[in-house]
């Protein structure tokens, strides 16, 4: 697992998940998502977004179902396979990106690629390569704490695709910034992507944002999948009350 | 510590101004009069005996009171077995803290008990119980003499163990509760990067807890540096080879009440250095 290029096969996600969370509410969804596909996750708080996180992410075993990229078997309970974080090659912005406060911005965005055998001086290099493609090279140097928003966001992007993932894992990732920089970041995101074949997941309560970002959205509500398809398909034909109040939101855009 | 998230859309910054961070109304001086003055003869309680020491310092005689080889050689095995016994509590206590705060095994809260129990035992007390498993016909000790030929009560290494056991609780105190408020969910974000449980604990959870981490060794050494009771139990009174300074002022006091000054004054200036050292991690806030 140290060399980065032999697991980087890009996949189709088939995630099948199912997680009981106490007796009153168990998370059941399925989601597929293509190569360089982004796929965002809608769904109020406390549907079960997190959890679902979570169990992508191998924060969190499923109780039942499968989650495979690819070939690859991430979590089979049935199978008894469980890939840890490390072994699954996801990359995570979490919501409050969680750069480490007593790293440089270097550091952070190296973090990975050290955490998986590559020389300090290699890691440092393309460190600062992605650094320069989000638009943050000049401030390597800094300490992660001294960072605008808007700034850490790119950092943390930066961060979780350094290690190359299969799987990017977005959690509200756009809450930090305004909507200029915001529109920079998105274009950059998906242009990776695309051309690396990477599975983006997108998990918001923002219909806006899911608007913006994905091709493919599924919309989660009390831990069920109540309807899914193209954004604009799904808001201009809303199938739940939840739906209907999100597409007004979109609208106002 | 943690990086900026003000700005989200979940936060606004204002909107949880009462539950956070409550402006505490300032009393004037002289309001409830009885708190004043209760506060105000427990700060003499503590100025009065430095004052005191300070008055009877004999400042003409203190250069050549402070030139006695006797002097040299507390200071000397005081500073050395002081560290030393902060080095291997550290080194012993932060994997402890860590497992105290961390894991989940059978007996941990026996354990958790254990470790504070030096906090309130009489120190004399923990030098009996050193001397019964380490002396030369201890549990341990006898073994140990037997085959290595080694004796430790009555040597530096029993002055250090004897700090180490009543300092070393006050570091694992202060560093588990530091690691059971730190915020887990970098740890997390590390192990998403692929860290691995070693390196999450060596890259992000020790930095995260540095400033505990000053303050736990600051705390460990200050008590090693004061210990009397289990030293002397332990270790014994011998000059030039396991008196301390606090020994050597408690002999003193006996014979040369000019030297006993003397003596605490050198402890006293340490004292304060350390806290002048740390003043941004206790007083200063």
């Amino acid at each position: 697992m140290t060399s980065l290029e032999s697991a980087s096969r890009p996949g189709q996600l088939h995630a099948h998940v199912v997680v009981a969370r106490s007796n009153s509410f168990q998370l059941d969804v399925s989601i597929l998502a293509a190569p360089g596909e982004m796929v965002a996750i809608l769904g109020p708080n406390g549907s079960g977004k997190s959890t679902l996180l979570a169990a992508l992410a191998g924060l969190l075993p499923i109780d039942f179902g499968e989650i495979r990229l690819g070939s690859q078997i991430f979590d089979s309970p049935e199978s008894n396979i469980f890939l840890r974080s490390v072994d699954r090659r996801v990359g995570v912005v979490f919501q409050d990106l969680l750069l480490f406060p007593h790293l440089s911005v270097l550091d952070n965005i190296a973090f990975g690629l050290r955490a998986r055998g590559v020389p300090k001086a290699v890691a440092r290099a393309q460190a600062q390569r992605w650094a320069e493609e989000f638009g943050v090279g000049e401030l390597i140097g800094a300490k992660a704490t001294a960072l605008s928003g808007g700034q850490a966001q790119r950092v943390a992007l930066a961060r979780a695709l350094a290690v190359e993932p299969t799987l990017l894992l977005l959690d509200e990732p756009l809450s930090a910034l305004d909507v200029e920089s915001a529109a920079a970041v998105l274009v950059q995101l998906n242009e990776n992507l695309i051309s690396s074949g990477t599975v983006g997941v997108l998990v918001t309560h923002d219909p806006q944002e899911a608007y913006l970002l994905a091709e493919t959205m599924y919309i989660i509500e009390s831990g069920r999948i109540t309807q899914h398809g193209a954004p604009k398909d799904v808001f201009t034909h809303p199938a739940t009350a939840y739906v209907r109040a999100a597409s007004e939101k979109v609208r106002a855009l | 510590m943690r990086p900026r998230t003000d700005t989200s859309r979940n936060s606004k910054p204002g909107s949880s101004r009462w539950s956070r961070n409550p402006k505490r109304p300032i009393a004037p001086i002289g309001t409830v009069p009885l708190l004043w003055l209760f506060g105000l003869i427990a700060t003499l309680f503590f100025l009065l005996p430095f004052l005191a020491l300070l008055w009877q310092t004999p400042w003409s005689e203190l250069d050549t009171l402070l030139r006695r080889p006797m002097v040299a050689q507390a200071l000397r095995l005081s500073v050395i077995s002081s560290f030393a016994a902060a080095l291997i509590s550290t080194i012993f206590g932060v994997p402890l803290a860590w497992l105290l705060a961390r894991s989940v095994f059978p007996g941990r809260t026996l354990v958790r008990a254990l470790v504070t129990m030096p906090l309130v035992l009489p120190p004399v007390v923990g030098g009996v119980a050193l001397l019964f498993a380490f002396g030369r016909r201890g549990v341990v000790g006898e073994a140990l003499y037997e085959s290595t030929g080694v004796v430790l009560p009555y040597s530096i290494w029993a002055v250090i163990l004897a700090n180490v056991f009543v300092a070393m609780p006050f570091l694992v105190v202060t560093i588990e509760a530091a690691l059971a408020n730190m915020d887990g969910r970098l740890e997390l974000a590390a192990s998403t990067l692929g860290a691995s449980s070693w390196r999450v604990f060596w890259r992000v959870t020790l930095p995260s807890i540095v400033p505990s981490l000053v303050a736990g060794m600051a705390l460990a050494w200050a008590r090693a540096l004061g210990e009397f009771g289990a030293t002397i139990t332990f270790a014994g009174n011998l000059s030039g080879r396991t008196q301390t300074l606090p020994l050597a002022v408690f002999v003193a006091m006996e014979s040369d009440r000019d030297l006993a000054v003397a003596l605490s004054l050198i402890l006293m200036v340490i004292a304060l250095a350390v806290l002048v050292a740390l003043r941004g991690h206790w007083w200063a806030r």
